[in-house]
């Protein structure tokens, strides 16, 4: 591996031909939250620099800057020793986003040469590169569809290909593997290496510190705008990364027992002979008891996700639902209430943080259901950024102006706040920090408690283990009996009962995007 | 045709192709390039002089269709065409429609013939529109004889030029013109401009009224016809008074637009400006409400008006005293005059002339032109 | 606009009025937008004060003027306003415009309808095509602007039809039809009565509809709810958001602001014609862009079309009061129009 940059770096007076990224005092600020307040960050050519650090701690706010998105107040950013202007010069640098951002309307082609199509007046085609590179994240079937059709974890993969065809210097990782299975996973690490070697600079931006510790050379912690620590050879393990990151924040005890609940009371919900009219999944009794936390697994293409949503009424169904005591689909309108996988479906850009909180409420925040009563959105809005922790200077600020993890939080408190029986989460932790997830947890477990039920489409067994009273597997459409999670000792163990009762021999967190033409649902 | 309003903002126009693409009921074909029929020369001896021969404007040689020359020696009637701007332009198209029907009758006794008046029905007239209507009656030989509104003076050349060269008559009207066709039945903006300068001279003399300050507007002054009718008007004007005064010039007319309210708001705008002014032209069919603003801000009696066409509210305005001439185009003569001018032409071999007259309407013959008004344009 | 008091506004116990939480990126948002708008507001009457005579421009008299010219359009301008803030475009209102005074004109003249059942049947037409407009955009799922283009031309269609292309003047009906002498003087009188101050009528109508329109895009739950559909009609499916219902709302309030103008200045002209509406579309849409709402939805505000409806009205004033000839008046309106979208693009990038 070259690294000029550590015999370079160690003389000054060579400093001049350190090669790499090095950053120093790096300062935004959006309006009065000091996005980075300082930030001092070196990044060798050659290694794997892994980021970590709490949401709004600043990653993201980092990553924007180094890809040209936005500009800092102040500070120094220099490449190879120049002076690196990353709004105007964005070519040096390649992002793959945590919510892939890419065209929904072309096809996936299309989407992984946007912006080097060249300057004939014809649409060209792919060449050999291209084509070899997309074999390799196995997208090549999948060329000619419109990004539309093809699941998420394609949309990764597709972003992943972008940055790889574009012969940048400076490839930036954000969260970008949370919906690849294992393997995918495995084979993403092996091109970021492959990409170090060639003497580019990588930053992996991640929550994920089992995968931090092992694929990264070393890992900045930032914690409010700073970098606070680096951690590199002997101190460069899991605990030493999951201690430097909740130093100072107010930690849940991870021995602390999971609270054994009774049996939930009352019928929650009850499905009787669901059926997907689209064919994902046929024929399902469920039954959740009103204060139970649910978690629905299985991979992508299993039609668990599509059953969870059709709880809440986005999917066509056809067979009985009863919610508390009522039948049908006006029980559904009125008791269930979902939050998705995807925030921008779940939040809007154009409102305050506020506004979001409360876009789910109607006479709440309304006398006669016309006129509205700001002062009471704005105190709900505050119980609520209070009683979620969100980490936001106001609520009247966009609620653009929030990370990743704060808008999930947003997008779960508007849901919860209207107080459905049934609250309906989509892969809630998904591009959450560590700090979130417990929140969410707690916020999950104390809504169930008070008189409600949780039903959760998960992809992540540790969630699942930290969270569920019962956990059932849906594979090929059909439903599994249900596993008392209390019961097993350990998340592994959990993982192999789940695995048991999938179909396929694979472990249960690998989202296999069934090839063209498979017979799979 | 006076009301074109094609200098409006270009999503106006947008929309108005989008309008006569959705509302055209015939083919939209593209004008003729080049006419299908050349002219072969009859059987029998060719009768000399018209309407079988004669010479063109250009010098060219006039031949007549030998289909229609066949109708003719058989006694059969010919399909007389009458093509104008729009049938749905207030004021204008009603009286359009009653001039055509009025004279219809009358030149069927001349010759005999069928008549049919086609226009498009957008409220913006579009002279390929226009074409690609009647184009395709020609291209069917479904036209003998052909009266054309010309809705601009140099749009209609070339197919008016290309349908004589196949020997099938052509006459236009409403706005002049300079093709081939055999008479061209308008007025002349300039001269109409002219005339108008001398009826206000007439009314100053008459008043012992002293005008120095003078102003010119219109609906869309960018229209040929609009500049030659302002034109003149300050040329004459400029003759009889050597120190009248223009405070605008025909290059900068005041606009006002074609709708009623804007109209109006733009010269109360004017005359707030501009309080020194003491008569307004307006080239069409505003008038009424310059007669208004002027009422409205308290100028009656120190400002006075023109305008062209006949609508209820100049009929008022030149009842109150404010406006000092309505000038009739004659719209009726203009729609009527194919059908006399095709069947003289081909029964008698006459080319009618122009002898479209611009009738001053003015407190002394206000109360029959109302009269002939309702009864022309009621419902 | 409000001001800021502290940098970090501690978390205020519940029920406290937010006075420390004074520091509202909304308000100072929508105040800077409005400001940027005021600025060229500003900018326009210095420069057409000086280029006019003395005493001629900035006069009480020129601004009541003013104030009539800006009342049409500001009115159909506030009703566009819900639509495109809904996430939709509506490009029928300047037929359907043309429909409802030439309905009033038909029924009462030539049907001898009395006068206050022909203004019910225009309002009637237009709640019609309003309901056409919504029902084609949320159940066949056609996109609104290809909808409206042809509700417009149907709407107009349907006028010339009614009207056989003629104008109509309730003072001089035509041979046989009477019209009742107290039915016109009332209705002459919706947009005539002498006010003090000379104080044009319709500047009282337009008012009122600013200020219910305004109640409803900023206090209401319908003006909130149609914020969140226009930004994200995804979310609002989620959200379970009357979607549907609102967008009917919105497209029929449209089109009846669209009736009560045609109304209003079919009684101040006195008489009506068939293509009365069509040349309103680019102004109106002028006036809502650069008032500040979104043509991808989720933004607006009643005062922001006000702004500017009146910026628009001021300029056709001053080229009208320097007779500035058609050449140059395009030209200005055109320029002004996208002048003022930078400026308000701009200032919105001051509040990053």
């Amino acid at each position: 591996m070259i690294d000029e940059g550590a015999v370079a770096a160690t003389d000054p007076a060579t400093a001049t031909a350190v090669r790499g990224l090095r950053i120093r005092g790096l300062r935004k600020w959006y309006g009065d939250t000091r996005a980075l307040d300082g930030l001092d960050l070196e990044a060798r050519a050659g290694e794997i620099l892994g980021v970590a650090g709490p949401n709004g701690a600043g990653k993201s706010t980092l990553i924007k800057v180094l890809a040209g998105e936005t500009r800092a107040d102040s500070g120094e950013i220099e490449l190879d020793g120049r002076p690196w202007d990353t709004a105007m010069d964005r070519d040096r640098v390649a992002v793959v986003h945590q919510e892939p951002q890419l065209f929904p309307n072309l096809t996936v082609a299309e989407n992984l040469m946007v912006g080097r199509e060249g300057t004939r007046a014809t649409v060209r085609h792919l060449n050999t590169q291209e084509r070899s590179l997309m074999r390799d994240l196995a997208i090549l079937e999948v060329a000619d569809r419109k990004l539309d059709d093809v699941p998420l974890a394609i949309h990764q993969r597709v972003e992943i290909g972008r940055a790889l065809a574009r012969d940048a210097r400076v490839f930036l990782f954000d969260e970008p593997n949370s919906a690849l299975t294992q393997e995918e996973s495995k084979d993403l690490f092996r091109r970021m290496h492959l990409l170090a070697d060639a003497g580019n600079v990588v930053l992996l931006v991640s929550h994920r510190i089992a995968e931090l510790a092992e694929h990264t050379d070393r890992v900045v912690l930032i914690l409010d705008g700073v970098c606070t620590d680096v951690l590199e050879g002997e101190a460069l393990t899991p605990d030493g990364i999951a201690a430097g990151l909740v130093s100072g924040q107010a930690a849940r005890d991870p021995s602390e027992p999971v609270v054994a609940r009774s049996e939930g009371e009352g019928t929650g919900l009850r499905l009787t002979g669901w059926t997907h009219t689209g064919g994902e999944f046929a024929d399902i009794d469920l039954h959740v008891k009103v204060g139970q936390i649910v978690s629905i697994v299985g991979v992508e293409g299993s039609g668990a996700r599509e059953l969870v949503r059709s709880i809440a009424g986005f999917e066509r169904t056809t067979g009985e639902v009863e919610v508390g005591s009522r039948t049908g689909m006006p029980a559904i309108a009125t008791g269930t209430s979902l939050v998705s996988a995807d925030r921008h479906t779940s939040l809007f850009p154009n409102l305050t943080i506020g506004d979001n909180m409360v876009s789910r409420l109607g006479r709440e925040i309304a006398t006669g259901g016309i006129a509205l009563r700001r002062r009471r959105m704005l105190r709900i809005a505050h119980e609520l950024r209070d009683q979620f922790r969100v980490k936001a200077a106001s609520v009247r600020l966009p609620i653009r102006s929030l990370s990743g993890g704060n808008q999930q939080k947003v997008a779960i408190a508007a849901a919860i706040v209207k107080r459905p029986s049934i609250l309906v989460l989509e892969e809630p932790t998904r591009g959450v920090d560590v700090g979130s997830k417990r929140e969410i947890y707690r916020l999950m477990r104390e809504y169930a408690g008070r008189g409600h039920a949780l039903i959760i489409y998960c992809t992540e067994i540790p969630e699942v283990f930290e969270t569920a009273d019962l956990a059932y597997v849906v594979s090929e459409g059909r439903l599994s009996d249900p596993l008392m999670v209390m019961t097993y000792p350990d998340v592994e163990a959990l993982a192999r009962a789940v695995t048991r009762l999938e179909r396929h021999s694979t472990m249960p967190n690998q989202a296999a995007v069934p090839p063209l033409g498979s017979a799979t649902v | 045709m006076r009301t074109t309003s094609r200098g409006v903002a270009a999503t106006l126009a947008t929309m108005a192709i989008v309008v006569g693409a959705c509302s055209t009921p015939a083919a939209t074909t593209a004008p003729s390039a080049a006419p299908s029929q050349a002219a072969a020369p009859s059987e029998a001896p060719a009768p000399s002089g018209l309407p079988y021969t004669g010479t063109l404007k250009d010098g060219s040689t006039f031949t007549l269709n030998p289909r229609v020359a066949d109708k003719l020696a058989k006694g059969e009637p010919i399909n007389y065409v009458f093509s104008y701007g729009s049938t749905a332009i207030p004021l204008f198209s009603p009286q359009y429609k009653n001039g055509y029907e009025r004279t219809l009758p009358e030149a069927q006794k001349i010759l005999p013939m069928n008549g049919q008046a086609i226009a498009p029905s957008s409220a913006v007239q579009d002279p390929n529109e226009q074409i690609a209507q009647f184009d395709a009656l020609f291209k069917a030989d479904q036209i003998d004889c052909l009266s054309i509104q010309s809705t601009g003076t140099d749009a209609f050349t070339k197919i008016v030029n290309d349908y004589m060269a196949t020997g099938i008559p052509v006459f236009t009207v409403g706005v002049e013109s300079n093709g081939n066709e055999f008479s061209n039945f308008t007025q002349i903006s300039n001269k109409e401009g002219h005339q108008a300068a001398g009826i206000v001279v007439d009314y100053m003399k008459a008043k012992g009224l002293d005008f120095k300050n003078f102003a010119v507007s219109g609906g869309d002054p960018t229209q040929n016809w609009a500049q030659g009718r302002m034109q003149g008007f300050i040329e004459g004007i400029t003759e009889a008074i050597p120190d009248a005064k223009f405070i605008n010039t025909a290059a900068t007319a005041l606009v006002t637009t074609y709708d009623p309210a804007g109209t109006y708001d733009a010269y109360k705008a004017f005359i707030q400006g501009n309080p020194e002014v003491q008569v307004i032209e307006n080239v069409d069919i505003g008038g009424e409400h310059a007669a208004r603003a002027i009422a409205d801000s308290g100028n009656t009696g120190k400002i006075f008006s023109l305008g062209w066409n006949v609508s209820i509210g100049q009929l008022d305005a030149v009842e109150a005293g404010t406006q000092i001439v309505a000038l009739d185009q004659q719209w009726g003569d203009q729609a009527g005059f194919g059908a006399l001018a095709c069947a003289e032409l081909l029964k008698n071999g006459k080319v009618l002339p122009n002898t479209n007259t611009l009738k001053p309407i003015t407190t002394d013959n206000v109360v029959q032109a109302r009269k002939d008004f309702m009864a022309i344009s009621g419902g | 606009m409000t001001q800021h008091s502290s940098p970090m506004p501690p978390v205020q116990p519940p029920g406290a009025a937010s006075t420390g939480d004074r520091w509202s990126g909304r308000a100072l948002a929508a105040g800077i937008r409005i400001g940027g708008l005021v600025i060229a507001i500003l900018i326009v009457i210095v420069v057409f004060t000086a280029l006019s005579k003395p005493n001629t421009f900035l006069t009480f008299t020129n601004a009541v003027g003013i104030l009539r010219s800006m009342s049409t359009i500001a009115m159909v301008a506030l009703g566009l306003t819900l639509v495109i803030v809904v996430g939709e475009i509506d490009l029928s209102f300047g037929y359907v415009y043309g429909l409802a005074s030439i309905l009033i004109g038909v029924a009462w003249i030539i049907w001898g309808w009395p006068i206050y059942l022909a203004i019910l049947l225009a309002f009637a037409a237009a709640v019609v095509v309003g309901s056409i407009n919504a029902f084609l955009v949320t159940v066949l799922k056609i996109p609104s602007f290809i909808v409206t283009l042809g509700t417009g031309q149907l709407v107009f269609g349907t006028t010339l039809l009614v009207s056989n292309t003629a104008t109509l003047n309730p003072a001089y009906p035509p041979v046989g039809k009477i019209v009742p002498k107290d039915q016109v003087d009332w209705f002459f009188g919706l947009s005539n009565q002498h006010l003090p101050f000379d104080i044009p009528m319709q500047a009282i109508w337009m008012t009122a509809v600013a200020i219910i329109i305004g109640f409803i895009l900023s206090r209401s739950l319908f003006g909130f709810r149609l914020k969140a559909i226009g930004g994200n009609p995804a979310a609002a499916e989620l959200a379970r958001l009357p979607t549907v219902k609102y967008k009917f709302a919105a497209f029929i309030i449209c089109s009846l602001l669209a009736a009560l103008a045609a109304m209003l200045d079919f009684a101040f002209i006195g008489s009506v014609q068939p293509n009365a509406g069509v040349g309103l579309t680019f102004p109106i849409f002028a006036a809502v862009i650069i008032g500040g709402a979104s043509l991808a939805g989720g933004r607006g505000t009643a005062i922001g079309t006000l702004s500017g409806a009146l910026l628009l009205a001021i300029i056709a004033n001053g080229l009208a009061l320097l007779s500035a000839g058609s050449y140059l008046s395009n030209f200005v309106s055109g320029a002004v129009t996208i002048a003022a979208v930078v400026l308000d693009r701009f200032t919105q990038s001051l509040r990053k």
